[in-house]
This record gives structure tokens, C-alpha cells and sequence, in this order.
């Protein structure tokens, strides 16, 4: 059950936050001593408890009403998708300790040194250019991955002809991206600065923070190829560099965010992205590599914050992006992005995320499965497209409704369900969906909840500006 | 001893502030209970309260908390539950206050940016089309453009389908669409619907006065062999249209009608005494937050509707310029065209004199009236206020 909590922060001031009406409010001590029923209060605070409580203030939430996906809608996205992205290719050149569809992991497609089918991938990127408008402000993203996408170069070329081809009759503006270990960029510069490829390279840090990247064949460690082959990119391309180029690191216990930042922004004058091992779907026999292995992101950036000349930048930052999502979903100025939802009585909400193919992407992989995404596992596929497309809209409508009446019960419980954003197909207990055992992992009740409203608040009394900074910059994509 | 007790300061969030020069309204919310004021010590305080560092929460110093309409102020918002003051010895540093985001200068840009610009599902705002009919209509091309609408669409049938060729082609066309479909048209015009013909259709039935008796009596006839939902739509010119739609309302036992004020320009005084608004209408409906977040942003009125003409030609609201033609754009040009240039979907109360007005925000949106009788405000709240 949900209810209004009353909470503290740093300053040790007191406040309500009502999950209903998603008000926080600065309250007087004495109101607070009235919630906890203690004796000797001011009377006047009794009354304004009356007043708030006769106002729908510390009672329990009214269930939320959820939405249905019909079939129209998954026709929609389908349709209105802004990103394709290509499984170039199953295979890589790195066997790096950490990778996703490595030892450490369980749950993803077995690598078969599978390439990607061209035919089919050219026909599914023709289907999507079908459904698309006629719109010269219409953008299309398209991305390779892999394996490392470089090592079927290949098939990039393909695309892109095909795409030029295409492009004309729809006036769409296209971007590619491509994610790569940069081990081959040598063989591929000019291709990529001619068709204005964003580029994100995967480096770890200095030589010994990337040492988890070793090459397949000689167990050694690809900094020095990387490094030598990035260094060539920007000596030749140096606006393009400048403009198209990032960084994505892997933190570790062989690196921390401090190391990470320092090397790649004295380096290459860019701040890199930074992700924690993930920890959906580990494998059991591996789970003590993994626990010696994981770094907290949180800890390492606090560590590098206490560090005066540090480079962080705010926005980057765990705080601040939590504070980001506690403004956007669960604060009375959630209408500022959400103006709709103020035309409504009833706010239709889903419960747990669960992207639909679309939604933010759709992977075309070497098996030809259509996936939401490429972190999931190919048993979420959403179509096929072998000589034919095959999806099955109807029945993809009933699985996600099907999914989403699993999570109701815990997402209605649940304080913090307005912003989540943990995948349903990365929970590791998906296969015990719809059973008694279920448990959702990130499962936030009212004590969790209190903990972090403290936070939250603390930070804001330190920062009063970020309360509008926030607000005037949170763009729904 | 003396009593120098410095406080907080902050306003409730359920508060809407609206401000200008010389004036403050206090709105509360949760029971529309209302405060204003024109002391220029109080005007100062809730300037100070609205200021982007001070997050809702100003230091309200002993002697400024003594000061006469400072402390008068002060102990009516509290016996409002509209603002509180809190010692400042209880914490060991300045408390925030999260207002919701009404009184800052950018706020307009704000939501268009945050809601529109960069979405890219543009079709989720479009939520009815009104498809309007006459004997010049192409069908086949309508219905080929119907195709490429979303789900959950309104359908409004505007005119009188009787004259349309193949009327029974769209109407078996939207017949397949789960979505709600009302047939609008005179009470002069309704048609009878095929049984197979009815999944979610509804009629809304306009009157003009005077009333043509056999007319209505077979329309009335035709309507209750159909059993659909049925709304009158009474067009009154005048209170005495007013006093005959009130008896046919309790004639013929009507339970869902609305009356729908016709602007002749002769009929102005009806207006200024009928639809006009006073502070005491205004303020007599219960406004939510969520309602001053609509009434700052969009249209209430207009928001996610288009019509299209029998010629094909799109609008968003038939008084404004046209953003396309369905024979020659695709649905999602003819929305984007409005998120982007249109003046329908998002034309608030920000013009003179309503941005010079407290209650700008409480009121509703502007409507067709405001554009018929070229006035930017159909209310008596300056008039009032100056008195």
C-alpha cells in the first residue's frame, strides 16, 4: 500500500511527499509530531493535519489505472522507430573478460562466427523505409554492432548504398553510428568520415585499465592497437574527431571513474560514458569473478568528486541523474513534460518497462530475429525476416499486455513505479513471471522510498538551482 | 525577554501564485479558497518566494515579520493553509520548497520543448478528427487517408451524410475502428443507421431556433428507433432561445444536451451578461494543478483535433489558416505543421490584457468566441478589479 511519507533531509528539515498527487511539501516540526501522534502540539498544526487529510494528504493511494497496448500501437512504433541497428556479425576480435555474450554471462544466443544476412537486412531496412513518411524533418538512425562490426566492413558499404538509394524518395536526413573497439578503424577512415559515422569506442582507460580487452588469438592485451589506430583517426580527421567521436568505458576493479577520466580526456579532450558490469543474467559459476570484478559507479564517482580539480560534469553525474528522474516522474512538475496527462482524470500508466520493438530501437540480428534492443536475449524476439517478414502483431499486443498484468501487482506497490526503468527482460527471475515466487528486484518500498526523498532533498538545499535547471531541461526522446 | 524569532517563509505547493505589478492572487487548489493583495510588502515577499535561488522559501526576519501587512498577511494565509512559517532555529540550514513551475519567464518555451519539439510521436497528441461532409466529398481518397490514422482516434461526421454518395463506404469503414464515432449533424438531417452499422457510433444532434415541428418530431422518431447515444446541441442567439431549449429539454425528457451560445453580432449584450466571466465564475469551479499546467500550455479546446474539409484541406481549428490538404500530406506533415507553426493548438491567454491579469492562468483557454468577437478576453475581471 502507498501512502504519504514524511521525511527529513541533511538540514534536518521535515517534509511530506505524496505519492498520489506527486506534491512534496516543507512542513513545520509540529505537523510532523502530529503524524506521529505525540502529545503536546501546537493546535493549529492539528487542524492543518485534519485539513490535509480531509485533502486526500497520508491516505492510501487509489490503484493506478494501467494501459493497454493494442495492436495499432505496436504498428506505430514499428513504424515510427527512429533507429535500426545491425548485428554486423556475432564474432570479435577481443575475447574481453567482461563481454556480454562471454563466460561471465548466461542467456544470450551461443556465437557461431555468424555474419549477418545481407539480402534479409536489406529488405527489412526497405520494409521500414516503406512505412515511413514523407518527411524532410523525418530522422533515421542507423547503427552497426556486433561482435565488432568492423570485421564485416563488407556489409556497412552495402547499407550505405542501399541507404542512398533509398533516402532520396522519403527527404530523410540519415545518421550511422557504430560502436567498435576501434582495433580495425585503420582499415575503414575514410569510409566513416565520408558518411559522417558517430563513432563509440570502447577503451577502459590506460594500458593496465583496459588490460580485461585482450586479443582472442594472442591473449594480449589491444590497448596499444586501439590507442595507435584512434591516434591516427584524430591526426587525419581532426574536426571530424572533434565532432563525431566518443569514448565508452567499462568501469572495473582494474580501472575507477577518476583513471577513466583522466586518461581519455587528457588524451583525446572528451569525457567518455561510463557503465557498471551488468548485473542481469551472471553466470552462477562465475559469480566470484564477478564480485571481485564489479566497481560501484556511484562510490568511484563520490571518491573522484572529493577530489578538487576532478572533470566531472554535473549532468554526468548519479546524483544528479537520479535527482533528474525523481523531478520527471515523481514531482508535481512531471507536467511539464508530460502536458497531456494534464488533460486527463485518469493518468494510464504501464507498469515495469518493457520496450516495445520500436520503442527505442530494432535490432536486426545474424539469426534475422527482430529484437527491442541488442542488451536482450534473442528468446524476446519480436519477428523474423527471412524471405518474409514475419510478425505477428496481434500476438506481440497480447504478450506485452500479458507481461504487464504479471508486473501489476508489485508495480502498484511499488513507490517507485512512476520512474522506473528496469528492463522486465533483464530481470534475472523473468522465467518465474506470473508465479507466487515472483519478486520484482527492484522492488521500492515506503522505507527505501524515505531514504531516498532524503537524498533528494538534501541535495536540492545544497543546490536550490538545480531545482529550475532541472525542470527547464528535461526533454522527453 | 524580546522575541526575535527569525522564519521560513514558503507558500504551499498546491498554491497557485499568479502576480503582477500591483497585484497578488493566492489560489489554493485543494479547496478554492483565495487571497489577494496589493501591499507592496507583501508583493515584494512573494516576488521574493518566486525567485529561482530562493526554491520556494524565503528569510522572514523579526522585524519583517512584525511589519503591519507583512504580519496581517502572514496570519490569514495560515488560517488558509496557503503558507506557514517555520522558526529558524528547527533545522541547521535553509529548507526548499518544490512550487510547481507556473511563475517563471521562459515556462512557455519550456513545455513546448520538453513536450513537443523533440518528440517524435507526433501522433499520440491527435485524438479526434472531425471529417466534415457534402455532396463534393471524394470518399475513396478520404478513406484512403483514414487508413493512415493511429488507433483511438474520435471521429466526429460533420454535415448531412444523406448527401453523400457513398456515405455507406466510410461509415462501413469506421464501423471497423473500435474507437467512439459521432454523426453531427441538424436535427433536420438524421439519417437511420444500418444495425449492422453501429459498433460505437453516437449522434449529436444540432437545433437552430426556431424549430421546424414535423422535422423535429421525425427526427425524434428516427432517433429513438436507432437506441444510440444522443446529444442535443441547442444553438441560442438569445435568452428567449435559452427558455426554448429548456422546454424541449423537459418535453421531450432530453438527459444529454449542452446549449451552444451563436455570436450574430447583434446579440453582444447577450453575450456580456451569459457567457462573459466574472471572477465569481472563474472562481467557481474547482481548479486543479493539472488545469493551470493545460491552461498554460495548450488549447484545451483545441488540442489534438483536426478537421478536414470536403475539399481535403486540414485545420486545426476552421477560423485559422489551413496546414495541408489530405489528397496531398500525410497526417504526420499536417500535425507536425501545427506542433510547429500552427496557432491553434497551443493559443493560451498570454496576450494583452490577460497577461496583465492575476486570474490569466485560472481561466480557461481561449475559445472560438474570443476570435468571432474580436476580443482577446470575454471577461468583466478588469472591470471588476478597477472598481
Amino acid at each position: 500500500m502507498i501512502s504519504s511519507i514524511i521525511h527529513t533531509s541533511k538540514y534536518k528539515n521535515s517534509y511530506i511527499y505524496d505519492h498520489q498527487s506527486r506534491l512534496s511539501m516543507l512542513i513545520h516540526p509540529e505537523l510532523e509530531k502530529v503524524y506521529h501522534k505525540s502529545t503536546d502540539v501546537d493546535p493549529y498544526y492539528l487542524k492543518k493535519y485534519e485539513y490535509l487529510k480531509k485533502h486526500n494528504f497520508f491516505s492510501i493511494s487509489q490503484p493506478l489505472t494501467y494501459g493497454i497496448i493494442n495492436e495499432s500501437t505496436v504498428m506505430d512504433t514499428i513504424a515510427q522507430t527512429s533507429q535500426i541497428v545491425f548485428e554486423v556479425t556475432d564474432f570479435c576480435n577481443l575475447e574481453c573478460t567482461y563481454c556480454a555474450y562471454g563466460e561471465l554471462y548466461k542467456g544470450y544466443d551461443i556465437r557461431h562466427r555468424k555474419e549477418i544476412n545481407t539480402h534479409n537486412a536489406i529488405n527489412f531496412l526497405k520494409y521500414i523505409f516503406n512505412l515511413k513518411h514523407k518527411n524532410k524533418d523525418n530522422k533515421l538512425f542507423i547503427g552497426f554492432y556486433g561482435g565488432e562490426p568492423l570485421l564485416n566492413g563488407g556489409f556497412i558499404k552495402q547499407i550505405i548504398a542501399t541507404v542512398n538509394q533509398l533516402k532520396s524518395k522519403k527527404e530523410m536526413e540519415i545518421e550511422y553510428n557504430l560502436t567498435t573497439n576501434a582495433t580495425l578503424l585503420h582499415k575503414y577512415i575514410p569510409l566513416l568520415v565520408e558518411n559522417n559515422f558517430r563513432l563509440l569506442i570502447s577503451l577502459d582507460g590506460n594500458e593496465k585499465n583496459h588490460s580485461y580487452r585482450p586479443f582472442i588469438k594472442s591473449k594480449k592485451n589491444s590497448f596499444k592497437k586501439v590507442i595507435e589506430n584512434v591516434d591516427l583517426l584524430q591526426r587525419m580527421y581532426p574536426e571530424y574527431f572533434k565532432s563525431h567521436v566518443n569514448f565508452n568505458a567499462v568501469l572495473h576493479d582494474r580501472n575507477s571513474v577518476k583513471d577513466i577520466y583522466e586518461f581519455i580526456h587528457t588524451r583525446y579532450n572528451k569525457i567518455p560514458r561510463i557503465a557498471e558490469l551488468s548485473p542481469s543474467d551472471v553466470n552462477p559459476d562465475k559469480e566470484a569473478l564477478y564480485n571481485k570484478m564489479f566497481q560501484s559507479r556511484w562510490k568511484s564517482e563520490a571518491e573522484y568528486q572529493k577530489d578538487s580539480s576532478n572533470l566531472l560534469e554535473k549532468n554526468e553525474l548519479y546524483y544528479y541523474r537520479n535527482l533528474i528522474d525523481f523531478f520527471k516522474y515523481n514531482s508535481i512538475n512531471y507536467y511539464v513534460s508530460n502536458i497531456t496527462d494534464s488533460l486527463h482524470n485518469i493518468e494510464r500508466k504501464f507498469s515495469i518497462s518493457a520496450c516495445l520493438p520500436g520503442q527505442r530501437k530494432i535490432l536486426f540480428t545474424t539469426n534475422n530475429k527482430l529484437l527491442p534492443c541488442e542488451r536482450i536475449s534473442s528468446k524476446f524476439s519480436a519477428g523474423e525476416m527471412n524471405e518474409h517478414l514475419i510478425i505477428d502483431i496481434p500476438e506481440i499486443a497480447r504478450r506485452y499486455n500479458s507481461y504487464y498484468d504479471q508486473m501489476k501487482e508489485q508495480c502498484q506497490n511499488c513507490y517507485n513505479s512512476w520512474s522506473c526503468v528496469k528492463c522486465l527482460f533483464q530481470m534475472d527471475n523473468f522465467d518465474k513471471l506470473g508465479t507466487k515466487g515472483f519478486v520484482c528486484e527492484y522492488f521500492c518500498d515506503s522505507e527505501d522510498y524515505k531514504n531516498r526523498l532524503y537524498r533528494y532533498f538534501s541535495s536540492i538545499e545544497e543546490n536550490p538551482k538545480d531545482f529550475v535547471e532541472i525542470i527547464e531541461n528535461i526533454v522527453i526522446i | 525577554m524580546k522575541n526575535t524569532t527569525n522564519y521560513w517563509f514558503t507558500v504551499e505547493p498546491f498554491v497557485y501564485i499568479g502576480m503582477t505589478k500591483n497585484h497578488a492572487l493566492l489560489y489554493n487548489t485543494l479547496d478554492g479558497m483565495n487571497i489577494e493583495s496589493d501591499k507592496i510588502e507583501v508583493l515584494q515577499l512573494l516576488y521574493e518566494v518566486l525567485q529561482e535561488e530562493n526554491c520556494g522559501v524565503v528569510l522572514l526576519t523579526h522585524e519583517r515579520y512584525k511589519q503591519k501587512d507583512i504580519n496581517g498577511f502572514i496570519k490569514e494565509v495560515r488560517e488558509k493553509y496557503m503558507c506557514d512559517i517555520i522558526d529558524v532555529v528547527l533545522s541547521i540550514g535553509k529548507p526548499v520548497q518544490l512550487l510547481p513551475y507556473y511563475n517563471f519567464p521562459d515556462k512557455h518555451d519550456v513545455y513546448k520543448k520538453n513536450n513537443f519539439l523533440a518528440s517524435r510521436k507526433i501522433l499520440q497528441y491527435l485524438t479526434e478528427v472531425s471529417i466534415h461532409v457534402d455532396q463534393s466529398i471524394n470518399i475513396t481518397n478520404l478513406i484512403l487517408f483514414l487508413q493512415s490514422l493511429p488507433g483511438n482516434i474520435t471521429f466526429n461526421i460533420v454535415g448531412n451524410l444523406a448527401n453523400v454518395v457513398n456515405y455507406k463506404d466510410l461509415l462501413s469503414f469506421l464501423n471497423l475502428h473500435d474507437s467512439p464515432k459521432n454523426l453531427c449533424c441538424s436535427y433536420s438531417d438524421v439519417i437511420s443507421l444500418q444495425s449492422i452499422l453501429k459498433s460505437g457510433f453516437s449522434y449529436i444532434i444540432s437545433v437552430h431556433f426556431p424549430i421546424d415541428a414535423k422535422k423535429w418530431n421525425h427526427s425524434r422518431q428516427l432517433l429513438v428507433e436507432q437506441s444510440l447515444p444522443v446529444t442535443y446541441i441547442f444553438d441560442v442567439l438569445s435568452l428567449d432561445d435559452c427558455q426554448q431549449a429548456e422546454e424541449l429539454v423537459e418535453q421531450f425528457k432530453i438527459e444529454n444536451y449542452r446549449l451552444n451560445p451563436v455570436y450574430t453580432e447583434d446579440n453582444i449584450d447577450f453575450f456580456k451578461q451569459n457567457v462573459f466571466l466574472t471572477k465569481k465564475d472563474i472562481l467557481s469551479s474547482s481548479i486543479s494543478i493539472k488545469t493551470i499546467f493545460a491552461n498554460q500550455s495548450i488549447n484545451i479546446h483545441d488540442f489534438g483535433k483536426i478537421n478536414i474539409m470536403p475539399n481535403g484541406d486540414a485545420y486545426a481549428n476552421l477560423n485559422h489558416p489551413t496546414l495541408g490538404n489530405i489528397n496531398m500530406h500525410s497526417i504526420h506533415e499536417i500535425v507536425d505543421k501545427e506542433i510547429k507553426e500552427g496557432i491553434s493548438w497551443f493559443r493560451i491567454r498570454n496576450q494583452a490584457p490577460c497577461n496583465e491579469c492575476v486570474y490569466q492562468w485560472l481561466c480557461p483557454s481561449p475559445s472560438n468566441y474570443e476570435i468571432f468577437i474580436g476580443k482577446p478576453n470575454l471577461c468583466h475581471v478588469k472591470t471588476e478589479t478597477n472598481q
